[in-house]
């Protein structure tokens, strides 16, 4: 047997070429069952050929990677055939995303070394970095921890509605990708910058011509990169995934239109303005003078020099009186009583007829007092003035239907043809509570979070995952600075907690700000940090002094989360997870702002504090 | 000539402070110290004399609390330095999970070093170092030895005009050991310069041109091995083997000379030429070893520059403009150091410790310790030549401020003269 290149391949070619040639002298002359006898006596051949030269050049970098794919694809191959054969499907599922995931690694792996080849110290850290990731165990656990979750995920989703399937897939999944990463970020990056000071290997580097921030830069690249491969390892995976449940059969025709229409799309959301501009301000000037009227303690003050009585205007209000009273305008507006109708505006959907027929109408309807018996209620719409149909399914097709009863809290979307948009793309919606000649029902209301949503697609599902996959990149951006950061001060098990405190309040920085506001109060909410900071003893000493010892505790607990919540990024702002799960399109705005605030700003700062903190220290210890 | 002092320490003090901001440790204690270039230049002292505090603050790894350093005539902390200094630790800080041929990729990467220059140097250097069959096990599965052996050879990757060496021995076997004096040594011939840091005597003996003795933090003496070892109380004759009829003889004769304690001993040959001519021996015979293995050769790159032309033109390019600020920083230190005249300096005005203050009697103990050993095992001649050693009746002058030796040859020479007449 050879083991040079050209007689291998010469010999390759002959097992192609001649009983190709033979076969199809065969078949041409009549002998059919010979001639593919031949091909498949060949096709064995080949492979066998094939499998022995991958075998002989195992030690060529790129023979090793197509044998390794090879080797994977044949185990799941027939690991996918034994399941067909068995009819379980959601192994098949699971076999068949799992390749896709580990096809994926060991491409993206093979890509990012040779991405480092080059010879810049910075690209040497980093491919050090990468190697630490891989070949440590730290990295690889999670890589097998990701690889086995993500799978695992639909077995566990047991919805009866295949909407609600794919949707909370989709959810999880990113949710799982989005924390195992970061959790692994900041123990990659923490462990590698302080073990290497701490095991001295970071001597012999820094002896190099290579500066200290650029050691630390490469550390960030190398764990970028790293994250880059999971992320799309985990987006193949959640991808197939996704279309594996997706192809699930459906609870019924509306069912499966909602997936593909509602959640493997990517859609922009519009919500509802004021038909009347000013409308809502003149509600709550009426309102303020009704109030002023019956409570003058809360809404008027008395001049300290004039000693005139005068009214305190809306924005001076203190917020626990401002921000109910304009809650309770907005959900007011939002509302329809009984047997009228409302008109609310959605504006700015002039690009709305490039995308599609129809635009959606999403909306939840509650029910403000007794639900009606079957928990249904009637509702009737009218765009731009003339009246809605209903378009619902049938044998495949939409078409116009009576317009249903539409159950009771919970989400409903209607169809609106793009036509009924207007020219300067507004389109006012009338709002009936209540059908023709229907029963009479409660005031109906809509959630001013997203009770009332107008939405059309305008990309398909896959870019949308890459988008949604990007923004988490650029979220873990800032954690893996994070993880750096805290590493050139701190050892690596305290730097790990710091750094997991600062990214659980930074992931849950929403609730985090909503509890702090309800937890207690300051006296005057709009003062700017600072001044509340200065009037904390004020306040603590206040209400010490009313014998409110619990009140005074709050106080100070309240100071250090605001503290603690201004020195953190609000990540939770850029969480892709649910609007891939609603099929929102995650939008340019949000990548630019997510690039711009979590990948610019804070990390920048957190890369500045970094190289400061590394440039100034001292890597030796006593050893006197 | 630029660059004359590769390394200049002037008061150079590291004072180690606890929690509170107490000086808890006087590292290393206003020493004055230089390495010129292409010296090879020891630096001993016991453990925690301060040698490693100082190479560390050389290298840029500790801030100095007072006096200054200029390395390449450039602060420590300047990156561009580091483009001519190998540094081999005291143990070997690289990473375990990287085989040997990796690392070496990935600190040749550190200079910038493009793929074919990296790949032609990782060859030599891992042949060098004797661990080209093993190049792909994970340094953490290597033996502590094999260990200092890639250590070495990343020290090596850029080819460095300086080479700091901290206990370059520690965890070598007696060849590697050789091979390590004999690679300082071919080094040397190659124009680099050495700073060789070690509290193994004979190795440091054996190679070094001039040193300087540390001992709490202080240099306590400094200079050419030769200054530092010459005994002037003892005088030592060399011949080839004698019979015992003649060794009385000459005895007798030189004691009749009026010379007292007479001793004759027979040639002995170090432990070390033992050892590596019973393994060069059995190499010879056809057996083979499972660790390291054992070239000897030093890599071509190495040697095939001369140091001005080659590696000069690194620090050209990265100095430009910066071999100004370089010597003005020189200045700096030579303005501030009076007694200190680099350009009219020769050897034995070196460092500080001339001027050293009366020491504690302990630290001359430790000092003539140290000398005593380093004198008892310097290098003897072959095999069977017998040693006369006759000790002059004068009485013995401190090392320090001894006589020239040469006079002391001079006046030996005509006792033997008299002797085999």
């Amino acid at each position: 047997m050879t083991r040079r290149l050209p007689p291998y391949l010469g010999i390759l070619a002959a097992l192609i070429v001649v009983p190709g040639a033979v076969a199809a002298y065969l078949l041409a002359s009549g002998h059919g069952g010979a001639g593919w006898g031949v091909i498949t006596a060949a096709n064995v051949l080949v492979s066998l050929w094939l499998a022995w030269g991958l075998w002989v050049w195992r030690h060529v970098a790129w023979v090793n990677l197509v044998g390794r794919v090879a080797l994977l694809t044949l185990a799941a191959q027939l690991l996918a055939t034994a399941g067909t054969a068995a009819g379980a499907t959601s192994f098949v599922t699971l076999v068949l995303g799992a390749w896709g995931m580990g096809v994926a690694f060991m491409l993206g792996l093979a890509l990012l070394r040779l991405a480092f080849a080059g010879s810049h110290p910075v690209l040497g850290v980093a491919r050090t970095m990468f190697d630490e990731a891989i070949r440590q165990k730290v990295g690889l656990i999670f890589v097998v921890i990701l690889v086995v979750l993500v799978p695992l995920l639909p077995v566990f989703l047991n919805d009866s509605r295949l909407e609600y399937r794919v949707s909370n897939f989709l959810r999880y999944s990113l949710f799982v990708t989005g924390l195992l990463l970061s959790i692994m970020t900041i123990l990659l990056c923490t462990r590698s910058v302080a073990r290497e000071v701490e095991s001295k290997v970071v001597f012999t580097t820094l002896t190099k011509p290579i500066a200290r921030w650029q050691h630390l830069l490469g550390k960030w690249v190398g764990a970028m990169a790293l994250n880059a491969l999971l992320l799309t390892v985990a987006g193949v995976g959640i991808y197939a995934f996704t279309k594996a449940i997706a192809q699930q059969p459906a609870q019924d025709p509306l069912d499966a239109v909602a997936v593909q229409d509602e959640i493997l799309t990517a859609r922009i959301v519009h919500t509802p303005d004021e038909a009347e501009p000013g409308m809502l301000a003149r509600d709550i000037g009426e309102r303020l003078e009704r109030l002023r009227q019956l409570e003058p303690d809360f809404y008027m003050t008395t001049d300290p020099v004039s000693g005139q009585v005068r009214p305190i205007p809306f924005e001076q209000l203190p917020e626990n009186l401002r921000v109910p009273l304009q809650a309770e305008v907005v959900s007011d507006w939002l509302s329809v009583p009984p047997r009228s109708s409302r008109v609310y505006r959605f504006s700015g959907l002039t690009g709305a007829a490039e995308y599609g027929r129809f635009v959606q109408l999403r909306f939840k309807p509650e029910a403000k007092g007794a639900a009606p018996p079957d928990k249904r209620m009637q509702l009737w719409f009218r765009a731009n003035g003339r009246d809605l149909d209903f378009y619902g399914m049938e044998n495949g097709q939409l078409v116009s239907k009576p317009m249903p009863r539409f159950a009771e809290d919970k989400f409903a979307v209607i169809r609106i043809p793009v036509e009924m948009i207007g020219d300067d793309g507004v389109l006012d919606l009338e709002v009936f509570n209540g059908g023709r000649g229907a029963p009479d029902q409660p005031r109906l209301a809509f959630n001013p979070a997203e009770g009332m949503e107008l939405l059309y697609t305008v990309g398909g599902f896959e870019f949308n995952l890459v988008k949604a996959m990007f923004v988490l990149w650029v979220r873990l951006m800032f954690v893996a600075m994070l993880g750096i950061c805290a590493a050139t001060f701190l050892g690596f098990p305290t730097a790990c907690l710091l750094c997991g405190l600062v990214f659980a309040a930074a992931a849950a920085s929403g609730y985090l700000a909503e509890s702090l506001d309800q937890y207690g109060a300051f006296a005057n909410e709009d003062m700017p940090l600072w001044g509340k900071i200065i009037g904390v003893p004020t306040a603590f000493i206040a209400k010490l002094g009313e014998g409110e010892y619990y009140d005074a505790f709050k106080v100070i607990i309240r100071t250090i989360g605001e503290v603690f919540t201004a020195f953190v990024p609000a990540l939770s702002e850029y969480n892709p997870a649910p609007m891939l799960a609603e099929g929102r399109a995650v939008t340019t705005d949000l990548i630019g702002r997510s690039l711009l605030w979590v990948g610019g700003v804070w990390t920048g700062a957190l890369a500045l504090i970094a190289a400061a903190l590394y440039h100034r220290r001292e890597l030796a210890h006593v050893q006197v | 000539m630029p660059h004359e002092y590769y390394i200049q320490c002037l008061k150079l003090s590291k004072v180690f402070k606890d929690f509170w901001m107490r000086d808890r440790v006087r590292a290393v204690d206003e020493i004055d110290l230089d390495v010129r270039r292409g010296e090879v230049f020891g630096l001993l002292g016991p453990n925690g004399s301060g040698k490693s505090t100082t190479i560390k603050m050389v290298l840029g790894l500790l801030h100095p609390t007072s006096g200054r350093i200029a390395v390449f005539g450039k602060p420590p902390r300047d990156v561009s330095i580091k483009e001519n200094i190998g540094y081999l630790p005291e143990e070997s800080y690289l990473y375990k999970f990287l085989n040997a041929r990796e690392t070496l990729e990935y600190y040749g990467k550190l200079f910038h070093q493009d793929r074919r220059k990296r790949q032609r140097r990782i060859e030599m250097l891992l042949e060098m170092v004797g661990l080209d069959k093993v190049q792909r096990r994970p340094i953490g599965e290597y033996s502590k030895g094999m260990q200092r052996r890639i250590g070495l050879a990343q020290a090596l990757i850029n080819d460095p005009k300086l080479l700091i060496l901290d206990e370059p021995t520690t965890g070598m076997d007696p060849i590697g050991t050789r091979q390590i004096k004999d690679l300082i040594l071919r080094l040397k011939d190659a124009g680099k310069t050495v700073l060789l840091c070690s509290h193994l005597l004979a190795d440091v003996e054996d190679v070094t041109d001039r040193c300087a003795i540390m001992f709490g933090g202080k240099v306590r003496r400094a200079g050419t091995i030769d200054e530092l070892l010459t005994r002037h109380d003892e005088t030592t004759i060399t011949t080839h083997a004698l019979s015992d009829e003649d060794e009385q003889r000459l005895v007798g004769l030189m004691e009749s000379a009026g010379l007292a304690d007479v001793s004759v001993r027979r040639g002995r040959q170090r432990l070390e030429s033992l050892f590596l001519d019973i393994v060069d021996q059995a190499q010879r015979t056809g057996l083979t070893t499972a660790g390291a293995g054992n070239t000897g050769r030093v890599a071509d790159f190495l040697t095939e520059t001369n140091t001005t032309a080659g590696v000069g033109a690194i620090a050209g390019a990265g100095a430009g403009g910066d071999a100004d600020d370089g010597d003005v920083v020189i200045q700096s230190l030579v303005v501030e150091t009076p007694d200190t005249d680099p350009n009219g300096q020769d050897e034995n005005s070196t460092a500080a410790p001339a001027t050293e203050p009366d020491p504690a009697a302990e630290e001359a103990s430790v000092i003539e310790e140290l000398t005593g050993t380093t004198a008892a095992e310097a290098p003897a001649p072959a095999a069977p030549t017998p040693t006369v050693t006759p000790t002059q009746p004068t009485p013995p002058t401190p090392s320090t401020s001894g006589p020239d030796p040469l006079d002391d040859d001079d006046a030996d020479q005509s006792v033997i003269d008299d002797l085999l007449k």
